[in-house]
């Protein structure tokens, strides 16, 4: 589908070339390889970097991956940017992934008085892949000049996401859910272990990813099976950059991309290196003695390796990410029994994706090696494999946007453990908008404007042994939009009211247990868990004018759940099961205010989930009832400072009835960065000091897992000014 | 620190005034938010051995029960729970810390004792000094050795080892003017193989000399005894493979009965062909009550009944080796962790979804006559 500006932006004047650029839609990652044609000619270009100038004319924008777009640049007038040349006019360009994580579409401004006022235009080459939807994005630049170090710290900056950590893992909760519902992608491909059904983001270094994207509730058509609680979806790296990062407790990093052409080739590589001691002091308050005593954590050592390339080629793209990473299994604070045993992960991922006639066919393998070492008894010593292959299709057929596929899962494991299965899907998605063709007097004599969009889809998987799953996804809402001239709230301003409803369902796991663990348990026959009802209500407003973009967005949710495979600790007898009900109410709201002096971000939410088996009514573990966060940063020049409070309230830790001994108490925790940037001849510096946890305060996230004090970080990326 | 009687190996015969001292030091640790009169002082004493570790208190009557909150998860894996009068002694293994849980289940403290590092506690047995005081045997798996544990009023308390008690310790009592230890002869110290059958160590009060008694019908790395005057009920789990899949039985557990005063063994029981396990508790009715799982492959849990005099089943026609347990319109229950009051009333946990815990009570007949829900993770059953 394509989206034509020329009449709209007619009495916008221009001369000369523009200046566009190509974004994704989903998280606004610049997109490099896009191949722009001249509509009705013979001229083709093929953008090496997301951004190029064009000459006045139609352009039709494609990119492996994306729905085409159109763009008159001859009709663009305004809009000049702060890095472009004199004289020169900026588009963005947005594609809309066909076959990637709907929703996140960037919006398109509200007026044609408004684009004027915008340092950029924004053009979505959808009316919505999917309204009604929350997201949040926090682009990987930002997130290097707010301090942060890794893709893991990137996505539990985000709203709506609560994380936990120990062992070296980390797990990702967003909107209250558990950590198996949410689902992590790359460039649409789940990242999430078929054997664990968690993802481990630690093996991707940041270089690799361009920019990560929050989706809170359930997402049956984007991500599919395992998605009943969010998405995250990380988003390819496109730029050539080097970054060396060191810090507390022995943390070491470096990390470099560069991208170049040959031909028509588009190619893409890059390597991370990342090792740190971990050996923090703590304060452990709940010893045997009863007093509080100082240590120091021991075998808490990781280091990690990863290399990533891409290639783009006019018909095809294919993308690389190998990692290799071993790591002390440090147990909890008071069990020692850990304190030497390893664990060496391997992973390596490879995507490829062709058009093949109107329909794009992506494929994509993983495998991941593990192997648990315990030096004192070799005996326990395990290791498994796990293989994950998809083929999928996409399309769009009438106003439908279709998508088809399968793929396979197998894991082998010490202990003669050898599972597999095989696995399909079919979905099809529709989206809508609609302009009132016809306001009220006051509309039009204000200028306000109105349009309603909806969408709906439907999904169907199948996976061998849990049978036919089919889920269901309905969105609509209804936007208000003007320009008020004078007051206070002067500038472009929107208004929208949404709701949404899913479904969406999770299969079991292969195998429910860290299978690297020389544990062998006997796991109980599982029935796919399934989330009912997805619903949510939100209202959104925004403001926007020449130094300031306001963002609010808060919302009531629901979720009901059948049959939620949760793990219960216990012995032979005992391993995962299907709880009945498990039922999540809360509200949650983001704030986003920015300013050419600084930006102000700020979350809040209050949920209450719990799962109700056999007359018991069980928290879910590590859901905090009420979280707040925000994150300040003022500019000043080449300088940034930048603050991040983040609180969490009381959280279980046990899969068991609320009692206030097994809970986790309240903590809030600042981070503090400086940052500046230097612009050399040929690159761009960015520079950081961080402080971590700057309050020192005690605290853990994973119940006897302490976390680290204060901790101190530097860093410096290298960007090159000029891309190729 | 104070010296321990037990350096001198002075130690008699426990006895229940043993329980009243420990009571005593461990009130002086505080109480919890329910007062004692909260707390039944008679009933059942389930013990919630994962997910919020800690016991559950359930009275003879009614379903209020009340909670005595051990730790986080991570930090308590017992299995097995020993009551005497109003105090409860719990392990967890070096998986969990290695600790040793006393707790009041008049005034509901817990105190948490440090065992030596990795040396794998197996369970708590009270037992009584020369000098009437309280003390406590932890057989250390990995250490070879019984640790002996004094607490005092001030909350401290003092450790004093006992070396050479077997390869695997797993228990411990007195007779006489001797410690007897249970040792299940397994590798303990990495992925409890057997080794070879089960074997009573006595170790003599005096000297380093230590008397062993092999119980060849005896294997498996879970072993318990229960003394009854000269007689004691040695109990092994059983042999099975479970680094790999399909668990794999090698040999079911069995009991022995054991002539102490003599030191030999008068009779032994294999547990039915196929079962895994055998927690073996003596009823208040006389008869020994043996928990275990019918088999390796759905882990259902199954009592058998056992004449403690000659170890012969109590079995009703034509119902097989297990107690046959029904419910209200008769259909068949299971459960484990079973043992009877002293009518003949058959107590046992069964843990549902959620893993969710009732309390069973069987009248002598085998039907179900009450059913409580007793917290979360109840892994043992005690009676008070």
């Amino acid at each position: 589908m394509r989206l034509l500006l020329a009449a709209a932006w007619a009495a916008l004047q221009g001369d000369g070339s523009v200046r566009v650029c190509v974004h994704d839609a989903a998280t606004g990652a610049p997109l490099p390889g896009a191949r722009i044609t001249a509509e009705g000619g013979d001229q083709a270009r093929r953008l090496v970097e997301p951004c190029a100038s064009l000459p006045a004319g139609r352009w039709t924008v494609r990119r492996v991956g994306y729905r085409p777009a159109t763009v008159d640049v001859a009709a663009v007038a305004s809009g000049t940017r702060a890095d472009a040349a004199p004289g020169e006019r900026t588009v963005v360009v947005t594609l809309v992934p066909l076959a990637a994580v709907p929703g996140a579409t960037m919006a398109a401004p509200a007026t044609m008085a408004a684009i004027a006022t915008l340092d950029t235009l924004q053009v979505r080459a959808a009316p919505g892949a999917m309204p009604a939807r929350a997201s949040a994005t926090l682009r990987t630049e930002s997130a290097r000049a707010a301090g942060l170090g890794g893709t893991t710290a990137l996505v539990a900056a985000l709203p709506y996401v609560q994380w936990r950590t120990a062992r070296g893992e980390t797990g990702l909760s967003v909107r209250g859910a558990r950590r198996e519902q949410v689902a992590v992608t790359l460039d649409g491909l789940v990242l999430n272990d078929p054997a664990t059904g968690i993802a481990d983001l630690g093996d991707l270094p940041l270089a690799a990813v361009a920019a990560a994207t929050v989706l809170p509730g359930a997402d049956p058509l984007g991500a599919g099976p395992g998605a009943g609680g969010g998405v995250v979806a990380l988003q390819s790296a496109t730029r050539r950059e080097a970054t060396v990062r060191a810090g507390a407790f022995g943390a070491r990093e470096a990390q470099g991309a560069w991208q170049g052409t040959v031909g028509d080739l588009v190619w893409r590589g890059g390597a991370a290196h990342w090792a740190g001691r971990n050996d923090f002091p703590f304060v452990n308050r709940a010893g045997a003695t009863g007093a509080d005593a100082r240590e120091r954590r021991v075998n808490n050592d990781d280091t990690r390796t990863s290399l990533f390339g891409a290639l783009l080629a006019p018909r095809g793209e294919l993308v690389l990410l190998a990692t290799r990473g071993e790591r002390g299994l440090v147990g909890p604070a008071n069990v020692r029994a850990y304190d030497a045993d390893r664990l060496h992960t391997a992973r390596a991922l490879l995507r490829g994706r062709v058009p093949v006639g109107p329909v794009q066919v992506t494929a994509g393998g993983r495998g991941l090696d593990l192997a648990y070492r315990d030096p004192t008894r070799p005996v326990l010593d395990a290791s498994a494999r796990v293989l994950a292959g998809d083929l999928e299709a996409a399309g769009v057929a009438g106003p439908l946007r279709l998508r088809a596929g399968g793929g396979g899962d197998g894991v082998r494991a010490t202990g003669g453990i050898a599972q597999s299965r095989t696995r399909g899907f079919v979905a099809a998605e529709w989206s809508g908008a609609r302009a009132a063709s016809r306001g009220s007097p006051e509309d039009r004599r204000d200028g306000v404007a109105r349009v309603s969009r909806a969408a709906a889809g439907a999904r169907l998987d199948a996976v061998s042994g849990s049978g036919v799953q089919p889920s269901l996804s309905l969105a609509a809402e209804s936007e208000r939009h003007g320009v008020r001239a004078s007051g206070p709230l002067r500038g472009a301003w929107r208004g929208i009211a949404s709701a949404r409803l899913a479904q969406a369902v999770r299969v079991p796991t292969l195998y429910d247990l860290f299978f690297a663990s020389p544990q062998r348990l006997a796991v109980r026959p599982l029935r796919p868990e399934r989330v009912l009802l997805d619903a949510e209500a939100a209202l959104g407003a925004s403001l926007a004018r020449p130094a300031l973009q306001l963002d609010w967005r808060g919302a009531l949710v629901a979720r009901e759940t059948r049959d939620a495979i949760v793990w219960f600790p216990g012995n032979f007898a005992w391993s995962p099961s299907n709880v009945p009900r498990e039922r999540l109410l809360g509200a949650d709201a983001h704030l986003r205010i920015e300013t050419p002096r600084g930006d102000l971000a700020a979350f809040a939410s209050r949920y209450d989930a719990a799962l109700r088996v056999d007359g018991l009514r069980i928290p879910t573990p590590y859901v905090a009832r009420h979280a707040a966060g925000a994150q300040a940063a003022l500019r000043g020049g080449p300088w940034q400072v930048t603050a991040r409070a983040q609180w969490m309230g009381r959280r279980p830790f046990t899969a068991g009835p609320r009692d206030p001994a097994f809970e986790l108490p309240t903590v809030g925790t600042l981070d503090l960065a400086l940052a500046r940037t230097v612009t050399l001849k040929a690159a761009a510096l960015l520079a950081t000091v961080a402080l971590d946890n700057a309050t020192n305060r005690d605290w853990q996230s994973v119940r006897g897992f302490p976390m680290p004090g204060r901790a101190w970080s530097v860093a410096i990326t290298l960007t090159p000014r000029s891309q190729p | 620190m104070t010296r321990s009687p037990f350096r001198s190996r002075s130690v008699a015969v426990a006895v229940p005034a043993a329980c009243l001292s420990a009571l005593s030091l461990l009130t002086a640790c505080g109480e919890d938010a329910l007062g004692p009169a909260d707390r039944p002082q008679r009933g059942a004493v389930v013990l919630d051995g994962f997910v919020q570790p800690g016991l559950t208190l359930v009275p003879d009557s009614g379903t209020a029960t009340t909670r005595i909150a051990f730790g986080p998860p991570t930090e308590f894996d017992g299995g097995d729970l020993v009551v005497e009068n109003d105090t409860a002694l719990a392990v967890s293994s070096r998986g969990a810390g290695d600790l040793l849980y006393v707790a009041s289940l008049a005034s509901g403290a817990v105190r948490r004792v440090q065992m030596p590092r990795a040396s794998n506690p197996a369970r708590a047995r009270l037992l009584r000094g020369s000098g009437g005081q309280a003390l406590i045997g932890v057989p250390l798996r990995d250490s070879g050795a019984v640790a002996l544990v004094r607490l005092d009023a001030a909350g401290a308390s003092t450790i004093t080892r006992v070396a050479n008690a077997g390869r695997c310790p797993t228990d411990v009592v007195r007779y006489g003017d001797a410690t007897w230890v249970v040792d299940a002869n397994a590798s303990c110290v990495t992925n409890y193989a057997v080794e070879g059958p089960v074997r009573l160590i006595r170790i003599p009060d005096q000297g380093t000399s230590r008397d062993t008694l092999v119980l060849s019908g005896l294997r498996g790395s879970a072993a318990s005894i229960e003394v009854a005057g000269d007689v004691a009920y040695v109990a092994a789990g059983g042999e099975a493979n479970f680094a790999s899949f399909p668990f794999t039985l090698i040999a079911p557990g069995a009991v022995a009965r054991v002539d102490l005063r003599n030191r030999r063994v008068l009779s032994q029981r294999a547990m039915p062909g196929g079962s895994y396990g055998a927690s073996l508790k003596r009823g208040r009715d006389g008869f020994l009550y043996v928990s275990l799982y019918e088999d390796l492959a759905t882990f259902t849990p199954r009592v058998l009944q056992l004449r403690a005099d000659d170890l012969s089943l109590v079995t009703a026609s034509g119902q097989g080796p297990y107690r046959a347990l029904t419910d209200e319109q008769g259909a068949p229950v299971t459960c484990g962790s079973a043992v009877a009051d002293a009518v003949g009333r058959l107590h046992c946990i069964r843990n549902g979804a959620g893993s969710a815990t009732s309390l069973l009570v069987f009248s002598p007949l085998g039907q179900l006559v009450r059913r409580v829900p007793a917290g979360q993770g109840g892994v043992d059953l005690a009676l008070r």
